[in-house]
């Protein structure tokens, strides 16, 4: 009994570092930064010009566990030197999984997704290209 | 040269359907299909109502709406001239620092007014009532009015399933702007013989619909001009809003355009996030709107169908012809343009043919306007309305 008690907690434990450890990307698109990773896609995909819509992101430190800090969203056409006219609000569903909303392309070229994820006083951004 | 050369060849009438690559088939599809599917506007919830359009009609023809009974919308949204009234800066009861524009495909629109002050068209339809300048009306003036006229409160009631007399004043204008909404949602243009052409391209069809120099000022539009980040889309804008260097002082100051629009926007009750509203789910752009500096001086950037058929143009009624307007952009100033704006527009240069093409092309965007007519019979069972 003594030996169950001290175990339980043990094993609990290991089964929640077993969980923070597989933390997975996903999606159709994906960028890394110094330490970390993202992984989405858009809804819908794909993006239709001068149409709202989201992301659906996953973030992912590199050892294996699930970003959970904050997220600022924007995207910019670097051919042009301009972003959007939307600010993307960001809600976190669960460690690591991320609902982003807001986003409206107003032009027709490349577009560019920036994040700039920030955890524990610092901060990384992930670029990832959206060719069109 | 080989621009010139180019153009030369289309003039000449050397176009086929080879002559179009895949990037600018792409382009071209992406302006249509015309006509689009009606969608009806979820934050009005008399959107597409057969009552609620005639009702709309005839609010919209109706001088009571104004001070002294003396302008209806009618008046400066003329039927017989797009729903424009064709000249620079018309006035009201004062003089207007920004153009009349055509009311024209109103449904596939986001924002209204050309600084974009609002987000649905209920709201962009209450606001000249009450402008001084404008109709100068009164809240009171507007609600007793209505109120004293039994054939208009009966129609009001059998549309809405709601009392006029019950309702407050503001309410009431509320109701009068979805009612306008409806009856102006109807005025759209035809297809054009842009669309024609279009459906031929990628049909593989004979390209017949465009002559010669119609299809290399399309060539222009979609590729070396430009245009088309701007004028996207089956309406021939992106909805948003643009600094082209056109002056935004007037006559007794500055006016901010876009900026001024988004504060007074995200300010008023009547946006789709507001109690008016009968879908605050719809207001999606208008929740992640952001301020930002360059916004000062931007304008709306307007359809381009029925272009040929809408002048003069700008935001001020500042260039009287199609033709300046292809020169405005072939000899655009970049001084006047804002250093942190957005980097797509410089000088085309263009040459005199090519300047042809572009208008010719341009002018195939047109097509007659149509909008919803006098339904005699809804109305049946209420009395016969006023003169």
């Amino acid at each position: 009994m003594t030996i169950k008690r001290l175990l339980l907690p043990l094993f609990s434990l290991t089964l929640a570092g077993q969980a923070l450890a597989d933390c997975q990307l996903s999606g159709d698109y994906s960028g890394h930064a110094q330490s970390l990773s993202v992984g989405f896609s858009t809804l819908p995909a794909p993006v239709a010009i001068g149409e709202a819509f989201s992301l659906m992101l996953t973030a992912c430190h590199d050892d294996g566990t699930p970003f959970t800090g904050q997220i600022t969203a924007s995207a910019v056409m670097p051919a042009h030197q301009h972003g959007m006219n939307y600010q993307p609000t960001v809600q976190r569903l669960a460690p690591g999984h991320y609902r982003l909303d807001g986003y409206l392309f107003h032009m027709p070229g490349d577009w560019q997704f920036q994040f700039r994820m920030a955890s524990g006083g610092r901060y990384e951004t992930v670029t990832v290209d959206y060719p069109q | 040269m080989m621009r010139l050369l180019i153009s030369l060849l289309f003039t000449c009438g050397l176009a086929a359907a080879s002559d179009w690559s895949a990037t600018e088939r792409a382009f071209v599809q992406s302006l249509g299909p015309w006509p689009q599917a009606a969608v009806a506007d979820a934050s009005n919830r008399l959107s597409g109502d057969v009552r609620a359009i005639e009702l709309g009609r005839q609010l919209f023809f109706d001088r009571r709406l104004s001070a002294n009974n003396a302008l209806a919308c009618a008046d400066c949204h003329r039927p017989d001239a797009q729903f424009a009234d064709g000249i620079a800066l018309n006035r009201g009861f004062g003089a207007l620092a920004r153009h009349t524009p055509a009311l024209l495909n109103l449904s596939q629109r986001y924002w209204f007014g050309w600084g974009g002050e609002n987000d649905n068209l209920w709201a962009q339809s209450m606001r000249p009532i009450l402008t001084p300048e404008e109709m100068n009306a009164s809240l009171t003036q507007v609600s007793e009015t209505l109120r004293q006229d039994d054939a208009f409160a009966c129609r009001f009631q059998a549309t809405t399933g709601l009392a006029l007399q019950t309702l407050d004043e503001q309410t009431q204008l509320v109701w009068i702007g979805k009612l306008l909404a409806a009856y102006q949602e109807t005025i759209v243009t035809g297809r054009t013989a842009f669309d024609t052409f279009r459906d031929q391209l990628l049909q593989g069809q004979p390209l017949t619909a465009l002559n010669a120099s119609e299809q290399a000022g399309l060539k222009l539009f979609i590729g070396e001009g430009r245009c088309v980040f701007c004028h996207s889309g089956a309406g021939f804008s992106n909805g948003e809003f643009g600094d082209i260097g056109v002056s935004f002082f007037t006559a007794s100051g500055v006016d901010k355009g876009r900026y001024a629009g988004i504060q007074s926007v995200t300010r008023s009750p009547f946006n789709r996030l507001g109690a008016f509203s009968d879908s605050i789910a719809s207001g999606s752009r208008t929740q992640h709107i952001q301020l930002l500096h360059r916004n000062w001086g931007e304008f709306r950037v307007p359809s381009l169908r029925n272009v040929a058929d809408t002048a003069p143009y700008m935001h001020n009624g500042s260039v009287e012809t199609l033709a300046e307007v292809v020169d405005f952009y072939s000899e655009l100033d970049e001084e006047r343009l804002h250093t942190d704006g957005e980097k797509i527009l410089r000088p085309l240069h263009l040459s005199a043919p090519e300047k042809q093409n572009l208008i010719a092309f341009l002018q195939s965007l047109s097509a007659p306007v149509s909008a919803a007519t006098d339904q005699p019979d809804l109305f049946q069972n209420c009395p016969q309305a006023a003169g």
